[in-house]
């Protein structure tokens, strides 16, 4: 079956235009945190209640792990692949 | 239906019925024709579905509708509650996309073997006793080895062999446990052990169900064998094995508190795993590992929420998981590769493709209005509420990483990272896209109607999943890690490699035990090589003379005559059966074990 042509190119528009979409991924962000300051809710624990703890965790979660991962426990993990496609 | 239940009669299809047959008849029919067989293969799920939506409607309550005798016990074949119902439903669901997804297959073993793993896993659903249980689990865990080894490499081969004989190890472990269990109670009932009252033959039972549910570090069988599975075979198995698991673990062994703490561990582990791996399918099955790792962390946390969480995301996982196995089959398929070192820039040639894979990939990660969002919540809300925080945590920081690995690397070095790619690519099967589509729908229809699903699930619960504040949680969660990933790409290129896992342990063990045999075997053999050629030769060799004369007056024109007529009347034939493979051994001997099966029901 025939992939769509004009999907296609489309897609690939928009990669030529990745500067956009990381500004969109900012202001996104920027409105996220600005919305969760003024949404109540109950905390479920202590932490919760520091105003950017979600957005927090998932920064500092993200970058620890993929520091950790990349540089630490893959150089000691990492075998020739086998012949697996 | 109802009307027939309330006059007393009950009217049960058990879904494994039509898969049996199917596999019967495919075993007469030629793969040459498979462009006229293959409508058959459609007919065994569209049964099941009927057959489950009819017994979900009926709604009356847990039922035993099969039973009958065999070896002197009562098997029961048709337990149907809402526990088993809402597991049926997306089993049913799930066959029908799996088969339409591999369509295009011309190959009937193929089929054959996904028509018994399916037969296997609803006939483990619906099993009341540990007795049918065993047998429908054991026909599973065979039949899955071969949507392994009929991938024809010598890496599917080699890791179907692995696979093969940890389930045997792991369905060693049930079989133990029952028989203790049944020399101590005196029964093979399937029915739910307290966690204090739990003996040593329940616990060697829930080693057997944790080596299925790829309980860490029991798990490293997953992503070793589903890699090398063929490419449907793959969705199939995403779907049956590690579910059935969870079923018979929310049946028995709800409340047992390690399953909470190794639950959260399997969530992590996976994640882990899967953020430093190359091969596409293989990141896919440590993102099974960590998926089933929530499911079994809310069945072990035990509430009416986490067990209805655990449900409700299993049903949700096996459609996104097929589905993001569908996407990433069809790069294979096309692009003869899942490495990500390999691929790259494929987004504008196959914008079909990315859009399946990315609805399977946002609702695995929980995005607002996708599936996993209504059911891995439930889950998390469900530990929190019960003061479980750190479970709750460890949680959400492996949905953090899920995000992290299917969500955005994946795709990201599958589809855009480099400029458009001028790889050959095979056209795709009109089936392969049906598949993803139908899945795509089914992912994002239950994210915006939770309450189809909540309506299916066992438990009573009050939970509502679109508040603002969850939908606002949700989303920094995943905007934060889309950031976290701009920040470090520099360092998250794949790089092609196997990392170590615990399969390493199993192939020293396995390594170990050959040489623990055939070491002293070997020294044996020598000396008796020595004794032998000293001692018993000479007098052989006198015997020999006095009996070749026998041998060559008599013998040889009897056997000569025979031989001929072998080598005409059927030697080649003979001869064909012997391939020497023990994979072929392995299907005679289950389809004599299942042949012998079918004489002792009759003779009984």
């Amino acid at each position: 079956m025939q992939e769509p042509k004009l999907l296609g190119s489309w897609l690939e528009k928009a990669r030529e235009r990745s500067g956009a979409f990381k500004t969109l991924l900012f202001v996104v962000l920027a409105a996220l945190v600005g919305l969760s300051l003024f949404i109540p809710h109950e905390p479920e624990f202590p932490a919760e209640k520091l105003p950017g703890f979600w957005p927090l965790f998932a920064l500092i979660g993200t970058v620890v792990m993929i520091v950790v991962l990349k540089k630490i426990v893959y150089p000691i993990l990492a075998r020739p692949e086998e012949d697996t496609k | 239906m109802t009307g027939l239940e309330h006059l007393g009669i009950h009217f049960f299809l058990h879904p494994a019925i039509g898969f049996i047959g199917l596999a019967i008849v495919l075993a007469f029919l030629n793969n040459s024709l498979y462009m006229k067989w293959r409508w058959l293969l459609l007919v065994p799920p569209a049964m099941a579905i009927v057959s489950v939506v009819a017994l979900t409607m009926s709604n009356s309550g847990p039922r035993d509708l099969v039973t009958f005798s065999y070896l002197g016990q009562t098997l029961h074949l048709g337990r149907v509650d809402t526990l088993s119902l809402v597991f049926a439903h997306v089993f049913a669901i799930q066959s029908l996309i799996g088969f339409i997804y591999a369509l295009h297959v011309p190959d009937r073993a193929q089929h054959m073997a996904a028509c018994l793993y399916i037969a296997g896993a609803f006939g483990s659903l619906f099993a009341g006793d540990y007795l049918t249980l065993f047998i429908f689990w054991e026909l599973m865990s065979i039949a899955s080895v071969f949507l392994v080894w009929l991938r024809r490499t010598p890496s599917s081969t080699a890791a179907g062999f692995r696979y093969f004989l940890f389930h045997v190890f792991g369905g060693l472990f049930l079989l133990g446990g029952m028989l203790l269990r049944y020399g101590a109670i005196g029964t093979f009932a399937f029915t739910a052990v307290s966690p204090n009252a739990a003996h040593y033959y329940d616990y060697l039972i829930l080693i057997g169900f944790l080596v299925n549910a790829a309980f860490v570090p029991l798990h490293a069988w997953l992503p070793d064998a589903y890699p090398e599975a063929t490419i449907t075979g793959a969705v199939f198995m995403s779907a049956f094995t590690t579910k059935t698991a969870v079923y018979v673990l929310a049946r028995g062994f709800s409340g047992f508190y390690v399953l909470a703490i190794g639950g959260c561990i399997m969530c992590l582990y996976g994640v882990f795993y899967a953020t430093i791996e190359n091969n596409a399918r293989r990141i896919l099955s440590y993102h099974i590992v960590s998926q089933v790792g929530y499911m079994v962390c809310g069945i072990g946390i035990g509430t009416a929420m986490t067990m209805d969480g655990a449900c409700a995301h299993a049903y949700a996982h096996i459609l996104y998981k097929g589905l993001l196995f569908m996407g990433v089959g069809c790069l294979l398929f096309s692009a003869g590769s899942a490495k990500l070192s390999e691929l790259g820039g494929l987004a504008s040639r196959l914008p079909l493709v990315m859009i399946g894979y990315m609805v399977g990939a946002v609702s695995i990660s929980g995005m607002p209005f996708f599936n996993g969002f209504v059911t891995k919540t439930m889950t998390i809300a469900g530990a929190a509420e019960a003061h479980h925080t750190w479970l709750a945590l460890g949680m959400e920081l492996a949905a953090v990483g899920t995000f992290l690995s299917v969500g955005i690397k994946l795709p990201y070095y599958a589809f855009f990272a480099k400029p458009k790619n001028d790889m050959p690519l095979k056209p795709i099967p009109w089936n392969m896209y049906l598949g993803m589509g139908i899945s795509s729908v089914l992912c994002l229809a239950i994210g915006l109607f939770p309450g189809m699903l909540y309506k299916l699930l066992p438990f009573p619960t009050e939970y509502t999943p679109y508040t603002p504040w969850h939908l606002v949680q949700s989303s920094m969660l995943l905007g934060f890690t889309g950031l976290g990933f701009y920040l470090m790409r520099r360092i998250m290129p794949p790089h092609p490699s196997r990392n170590l896992d615990f399969d390493v342990l199993y192939r020293a063990i396995g390594n170990g035990f050959i040489k623990l045999v055939s070491v002293p075997t070997a020294a044996l053999d020598n000396i008796w090589t020595d004794v032998y050629a000293k001692v018993g030769l000479r007098g052989l060799v006198d015997i020999g003379r006095g009996t070749s004369v026998f041998d060559s007056k008599v013998i040889d024109g009897v056997l000569d005559g025979s031989a001929r007529a072998v080598r005409e009347d059927g030697g080649a034939a003979v001869a064909r059966t012997q391939t020497g493979r023990l994979q072929d051994y392995l299907a005679a001997t289950v389809g004599l074990g299942l042949i012998v099966f079918v004489i002792v029901w009759f003779v009984k």
